[in-house]
């Protein structure tokens, strides 16, 4: 199924190159060219926004529910 | 547009320097294979799954894989992709071949008879062992090859470090008005906190650890070793971290089919690097009596600022990467990451990389926190959180950096991308089973450092599941960390059969903001430099004056312990412990405690 | 997608997303343990879990080999 239709697209650019079936061994091809002023990190903003939140989550549980919720250990 | 594919690669251009890379890669992966099957050991052993080595041998397997990890993997890898980055970016052959020899032989001779050292341990008849832990600090006690071992091969490192500057400063005088390329600008500040950090260990080993380990001096005092150690082992595990940062930053965005997104933003990243990885070792000592709470403080507060460089890099790497994506036809807010060659190792193994490095900033920032890191100090927790870090972060972008540079190296295709894929993949899927399950365990206060951590009398209680379950996650995210690194080594070995070819060069593209946008002063390392040894002087001079003042340079007396822990009379080591290391250890003896 | 053979959603890319997606899944029964002390059994956490997940990725790959198809 997926791996032979892989193996196809490599055959018709890059199949000759390699020895085992594979991707080929550079896939850095463009479409466009982004210039800095063309391009707005915006996914980038979204992905950090998603790991903040799961951050501040996480931590909030381990202060107070982890840290504070726990009693004392008296050793000795 | 073909970015640079078919040009000369590395190893056409630069035969002599591109040998000293591949045989620093040699030795790294050596250290890697046999670091990985004592990584197996300890998981199968420590969770009772499969015990074939006796407890009392624990400790040597266990500093076997740390050193060989974290020292001699690492650090190997380091100096091979920071010589490729120095030559490539300066675009220059080395000055003196002799010299570049000299440091990498000096380097596998210590970490050879250090190794050994360490090895011997298994071979009771020798009477030889350095079961120390790769946190090597008093009152453990090593044999001195151990400590001679390190010593030789720190210099060999500083001696690397100097080869550099002196490419730098042989490049300046040709190119007095170029700005130093991000590649070299990565290696000179990196090797600059180098220089600074292993000032603590170098005191440690000789004034110390080595004098002390011949007999020529009676004891030593056990804080101030530890932090001295510390002063080094925090800024030790950004210069781990700095090859997957310099990968990240100027080869990752290339295989993605971008361009770096800001060059100034990297180089504000790495002399943040410079100027905070030393002045913050002390956090690792939160739970040490004899050093004042509020220089703990100040240690905590470098600590938070320096998550600002690694944050920045977050920004940085990803904005890069998704340029790529929509370079690559790729849309909306999160539909260009289908646009991104999840295909290639190489990429998808550094995204996976940085992907667990967002996890274990999580878990640092918790180890971080002064009174929060009661909670987790010395459980399995913490080597959960190191293992996201320099066990993945670190060590899966070295591997998917190799599978980039492979080519460029030998003229040689890898042996088989599939099998680099399935390799990176089986790595990030066993370190979520091994690293989740040491989190959890550690937040159930069980201990690190333990070949059984299973006490009569005393159970401890689980939230949701059970101990026994947490075991058997840890060690099947083991032993699928140990198949990954079969399936590196021998992907690699493989390819070592393929035949030569020529037209695999691949070029690096430059930022989409040059460091033109940035101002020179940037580039300043005199300045750089003398402000990290000011910081340093602040966080470090009153600490050690206190420790110093306290208990003396040699300490107030006691025991040596050479781990050489006969069968029944752990007990009566464990007293002796207790009883007269005392003060220093008393969170130890804090553990202990709780197990009787 | 586009026309470039490079850019079609590989095997490789529905790998790497099938195994993030896996991590994530497991990752939730320590969440749901942990934060909100719901203690799900492994026995039938992992299979059911599993199930799901081997349901998925059959059913991405019977959507994506009728839109090829069409397309």
């Amino acid at each position: 199924m997926n791996e032979g239709m892989v193996s196809a697209d490599d055959g018709a650019t890059h199949g000759d190159l390699e020895r085992s079936v594979s991707a080929p061994p550079d896939q850095a091809d463009v479409d466009r060219t982004l210039s800095h002023e063309e391009f707005d990190p915006k996914g980038t903003l979204a992905l950090i926004l998603v790991y903040f939140a799961i951050l501040v989550g996480m931590w909030v549980f381990m202060y107070f529910v982890e840290f504070l919720g726990n009693g004392l250990t008296v050793v000795g | 547009m073909s970015t640079g594919s078919g040009a000369a690669t590395f190893v056409d251009r630069y035969p002599e320097e591109a040998s000293i890379v591949r045989q620093a890669f040699f030795v790294a992966f050596v250290a890697f294979g046999l670091g990985a099957l004592f990584g197996v050991i300890q998981a199968l052993h420590r969770t009772d799954i499969l015990r074939f080595i006796p407890s009392t041998d624990y400790y040597t397997v266990l500093t076997a894989h740390g050193v060989l990890l974290v020292i001699v993997f690492t650090i190997f890898f380091l100096v091979g992709l920071f010589q490729w980055a120095i030559t490539r970016s300066f675009d220059r052959p080395v000055e003196d071949i002799r010299i570049t020899k000299a440091w990498l032989a000096l380097m596998s001779v210590g970490s050879v008879v250090t190794g050994v050292t360490i090895l011997l341990g298994f071979v009771d008849e020798v009477g030889i062992s350095a079961d120390v832990l790769f946190t090597f600090y008093a009152p453990l006690q090593a044999h001195p090859l151990f400590y001679a071992g390190l010593a030789v091969f720190l210099v060999g490192t500083w001696i690397a470090g100097a080869d550099w500057f002196r490419s730098w400063l042989a490049w300046n005088a040709e190119h007095p008005d170029d700005r130093i390329p991000l590649q070299a600008f990565v290696v000179l500040t990196t090797m600059l906190m180098w220089y600074i950090a292993t000032i603590g260990v170098a005191v440690a080993v000789l004034f110390f650890l080595l004098p002390w380990s011949l007999g020529l001096i009676e004891t030593v005092n056990p804080l101030l070793t530890r932090t001295l150690f510390w002063f080094f082992g925090h800024p030790v595990v950004y210069f781990w971290l700095m090859p997957a940062y310099l990968l990240w930053y100027t080869v990752l965005p290339k295989i993605a089919g971008g361009r770096l997104f800001s060059d100034p933003l990297a180089r504000v990243v790495f002399v943040l690097f410079l100027l905070l990885s030393t002045p913050v070792g002390i956090h690792h000592q939160y739970l040490d009596p004899g050093i004042a709470e509020s220089f703990k403080f100040i240690a905590m507060t470098n600590t938070m600022f320096l998550l600002l460089p690694s944050l920045l890099t977050a920004f940085t790497v990803v904005a890069s990467v998704e340029h790529g994506a929509r370079q690559r036809g790729g849309t909306g807010l999160f539909g260009w990451l289908r646009a991104l060659p999840w295909r290639d190792p190489a990429f998808t193994g550094m995204m996976l990389a940085g992907l667990m490095f967002a996890a274990g900033g999580f878990s640092g920032m918790i180890n971080a926190g002064m009174n929060i890191n009661y909670l987790v100090h010395n459980t399995l927790w913490v080597p959960g959180h190191f293992h996201l870090t320099v066990g993945t972060a670190v060590a899966l972008t070295m591997m998917a950096g190799t599978y980039w540079l492979w080519p460029q190296l030998t003229n040689r295709r890898l042996y088989s991308r599939p099998i680099g894929l399935l390799q990176v993949v089986v790595w990030f899927g066993g370190m979520a089973l091994m690293s989740n399950a040491m989190h959890v365990s550690g937040l159930y206060g069980i201990p690190r450092r333990t070949a059984e951590p299973q006490y009569q009398g005393f159970d401890f209680s689980t939230a949701f599941g059970s101990v026994a379950e947490l075991n058997v996650q840890l060690a099947i995210g083991g032993t699928l960390l140990f198949v990954s690194a079969l399936l590196f080594l021998a992907n690699l070995a493989f390819s070592w059969g393929n035949p030569t070819t020529s037209g695999l060069g691949q070029t690096l593209p430059p930022a989409l903001s040059g460091p033109d946008d940035s101002p020179r002063v940037l580039d300043n390392m005199r300045l750089w430099a003398a402000i990290a040894l000011v910081l340093v002087a602040l966080a470090y001079a009153l600490p050690l004056g206190a420790i110093v003042a306290d208990s003396g340079l040699f300490g107030p007396g006691g025991d040596a312990y050479p781990v050489t822990v006969v069968l029944n009379s752990v007990a009566v080591t464990a007293e002796r412990l207790t009883a007269s290391v005392g003060a220093t250890l008393a969170d130890v003896g804090g553990v202990l405690e709780v197990i009787r | 997608m586009t026309g470039n053979p490079l850019r079609i959603e590989t095997s490789g890319g529905v790998l790497v997303g099938f195994v993030v997606l896996a991590v994530v899944v497991f990752e939730l029964r320590t969440v749901l343990g942990m934060l909100f002390g719901i203690d799900v059994s492994g026995v039938v956490y992992f299979p059911v879990a599993l199930a799901v997940l081997v349901g998925l990725l059959v059913a991405e790959n019977a959507l994506r080999s009728v839109g090829s198809k069409e397309g």
